[in-house]
């Protein structure tokens, strides 16, 4: 059949596959030739040598052994601990349309209030008393806000399991926004507690400067909300 | 949990359509729907997960990717393309992703690269099953999943190029060398015996 260099040669260059050795077919072109492919001269020699021909089949067999192995089956609880995620991602969702539109509703409710164009009409105001007492009802219904997120940006803190590195710093760096607001809105006089309407006690002026602190404390909010809710946060664990 | 017809193989499940009517509902986040489509193609999914990340805790874990990624991305989906190839596509990329985060973890090396033993010559019979899924496991993560991908789930070398971000030239290359692998992998002794005529 073979002699001993013949053997040799063989096992050098077809076996390990990677070129052909001049007298078989390596394994990359015997695969172009399963995959029905390969060259006219790689055709005429699988007709003349049966080695090339046997190793065909065999790649042919061992394709078909494949494609015939069983599916797997996941396993029987894999279905309700998905289930569970599932109904985690939809509660997160809501959560984020409904702080979503919180913080926008509050935000807009503000610049319509306190924003450039309107500070004419805050002048106007000054002088009375029924708008006075609408800016210090405003107030207290921003801080309200305002806490509700901060307890729901907490939640979320503490549900995301992984944020990038551009995520991770923009969060920084609002968080630290967030803070030097608090630390100008200290400086500001508060009210006295214990009163119905507490903002009513500070003058409008007070009043107007609590509230664009506020205005701008809802907005780092609105941005830290959001950046929870980017796909990376979820989905790229 | 109500099941869709059974179908065994992979590549047939992908060749199965869900009702259309399923992914209407799935669409607009019915769990019931859901539900529905995980029977479906919940094994096949799992199998092609399991083959190329090799391990059951990564094809749980892509599996259950795959899904929420469906559930995200379905109103993305347009009903004039086959739903089953592009949640096959989905779970490809997820397992792929899933083998890069495995080589920044631990493995230094995922494709075929190093040095390898010759394996003796000659014609081996095919191969037992049970032989080549242990085989098949062994291989480098990306030759595995070339081989996968190609022979299995019927990929070109073009498109497994793109998926890995490599070459054409670098997916054939992977399936010559996983060959090469495979068939040392499942040398028996009686192969020895069959090729020099001597018990060794």
């Amino acid at each position: 059949m073979h002699g001993e260099g013949q053997k040799r040669s063989e096992s050098s260059g077809l076996v390990a596959g990677l070129w052909a050795d001049g007298e078989h077919l390596g394994m990359p072109r015997l695969l172009e030739l399963r995959d029905g492919g390969g060259a006219v001269a790689d055709r005429r020699h699988l007709e003349q040598c049966s080695r090339c021909s046997r190793l065909l089949a065999e790649l042919e067999q061992t394709r078909a052994v494949l494609r015939g192995l069983d599916d797997l089956e996941p396993p029987e609880g894999l279905w309700q601990e998905l289930s569970d995620r599932l109904a985690e991602t939809r509660r997160v969702r809501v959560r984020r349309r409904r702080l979503a539109g919180m913080a926008l509703a509050a935000a807009a409710t503000l610049v319509a209030l306190v924003g450039p164009g309107s500070w004419t009409t805050l002048r106007q105001w000054q002088a009375d008393r029924a708008a006075h007492a609408a800016l210090s009802d405003q107030l207290v219904d921003v801080r309200e806000r305002s806490a509700l997120l901060d307890r729901e940006i907490e939640q979320l803190l503490g549900e995301t399991l992984l944020l990038s590195g551009r995520q991770a710093s923009a969060i920084v760096a609002l968080e630290d926004a967030l803070s030097r607001i608090d630390a100008r809105l200290g400086e500001l006089p508060h009210p006295t507690r214990g009163g119905a309407q507490p903002t009513r006690a500070l003058s409008r002026e007070q009043v107007e400067r609590q509230l664009i602190g506020w205005h701008q404390r809802l907005q780092v909010q609105a941005a830290l909300v959001e950046l929870h809710f980017e796909p990376t946060a979820l989905y790229e664990l | 949990m109500k099941t869709l017809p059974l179908v065994t193989a992979s590549l047939s499940t992908y060749l199965c359509e869900p009702d259309r009517d399923v992914v209407s509902r799935a669409r607009r986040g019915e769990h019931a729907a859901l539900e529905q489509l995980y029977a479906a193609y919940g094994s096949a999914l799992y199998t092609l997960a399991r083959r190329i990340c090799a391990r059951d805790e990564d094809a749980e874990e892509v599996l259950q990717e795959v899904f929420l990624e469906l559930h995200r991305s379905l109103r993305r989906y347009r009903p004039d393309g086959s739903f089953a190839v592009w949640l096959r596509r989905i779970a490809v990329n997820k397992a792929i992703s899933r083998l890069r985060r495995e080589k920044l973890r631990r493995h230094p090396s995922l494709d075929d690269e190093g040095e390898w033993r010759e394996p003796e010559a000659g014609v081996r019979p095919a191969a037992h099953r049970v032989d080549l899924e242990r085989a098949l496991g062994g291989l480098p993560p990306l030759t595995r999943t070339v081989v996968w991908l190609h022979d299995v789930e019927g990929y070109t070398h073009r498109e497994i190029g793109r998926l890995l971000g490599r070459t054409t030239s670098f997916s054939k290359s992977q399936l010559a060398r996983a060959y090469v692998r495979l068939r040392a992998a499942l040398a028996t002794p009686s192969d020895a015996v069959a090729e020099t005529g001597e018990v060794v």
